[in-house]
């Protein structure tokens, strides 16, 4: 935590860490170049010997930074900033670009937002997860079988809805949903529709 | 290998163990120290110097402030923290265990 600080304070004074580091190389040549005249060496091999054994500056200077972590920001920083001078010079191509990505983007996004509320979303009840369908249905209204657990008969469902105390309200559906044609919202034209016949409490929760 | 070359690693502990002896030491005193304790021997390249002090200035194992040199110049000096000292001696260790081990492989038998 102490670290992310000192990190931290050092990005925010990145010109003076330079500038100081610069300093601090400066004198270490500058001392190693007395001693070196000190001991008897011509000004011109003193500051040579002393380059020679400080190693490369420049190197120096690269991994002094670099042990601050901060390399990656400072070449992302570098990198979009070439980026939008790049983009800023050719401006129509980044105008052309920018205008089919919109058009892309919000085009998508609008079909997705119509069919997820049409298609994603359509039971608008409050718990769904209280809700339980018994039995399939679709059968035509019709069973053959006695005792059908898949088609309920509808004396049956008028006194599970009077005698049963587990659910708050109780309908029906499936039962005939036959592949019809028929209009919708007053239209002129008929058009293949899937209709379900279904109790009045059906729209009640 | 160069002659009198320093295995890497071993870097740190030497700056550690120079700030550890005297208080505070800027960066060419450090190469000198090194270079006189250990009698002329180990000839750093004196700029590896300066890295190596800013990664102990990230983790904290030394601070550095800026003074005055008896000549007079502006120089940065650093000294060591107790997380420092913790890590010399952690370092001291690792370099006893390592270099005793090595010294008893390479033991005339």
């Amino acid at each position: 935590m102490a670290e992310l600080l000192r990190r931290l304070r050092m990005l925010f004074n990145r010109s003076r860490f330079r500038a100081e580091l610069e300093e601090e190389m400066r004198l270490h040549l500058n001392l190693r170049e007395q001693q070196q005249i000190a001991s008897g060496a011509a000004p011109e091999a003193a500051r040579r010997n002393a380059r020679v054994r400080f190693g490369n500056a420049t190197v120096i200077r690269e991994s002094s930074h670099s042990a601050w972590g901060w390399g990656w920001l400072e070449s992302l920083a570098q990198d979009i900033t070439y980026g939008m001078r790049s983009m800023l010079r050719s401006r129509g191509l980044t105008a052309v670009a920018l205008l089919s990505l919109a058009l892309g983007i919000g085009a998508n996004t609008a079909i997705f937002s119509f069919l997820d509320a049409v298609l994603l979303r359509s039971l608008p009840v409050r718990n769904p997860s209280q809700l339980v369908v018994l039995g399939e249905g679709g059968q035509l209204g019709q069973t053959g079988r006695y005792g059908s657990t898949d088609l309920y008969s509808y004396p049956f469902y008028r006194q599970f809805q009077q005698k049963q105390q587990v659910f708050s309200e109780v309908a029906t559906l499936f039962s005939y949903n036959p592949d019809t044609h028929g209009t919708i919202d007053h239209r002129d034209q008929m058009q293949p529709i899937t209709a379900d016949l279904v109790s009045g409490t059906f729209s009640a929760h | 290998m160069r002659p009198n070359e320093i295995p890497s690693g071993t870097l740190e502990l030497l700056i550690l163990k120079t700030l550890g002896r005297h208080c505070e030491m800027h960066g060419y005193e450090v190469a000198e120290s090194i270079l006189h304790a250990s009698d002329d021997v180990l000839a750093v390249e004196e700029g590896s110097l300066y890295p190596a002090l800013q990664r102990m200035l990230v983790k904290g194992w030394v601070t550095a402030e800026w003074g005055t040199t008896a000549g007079n110049r502006r120089a940065r000096y650093y000294r060591l923290t107790a997380a420092g000292r913790e890590q010399l001696a952690v370092e001291l260790s690792h370099f006893d265990r390592i270099y005793g081990a090595i010294a008893r492989v390479v033991q005339p038998a």
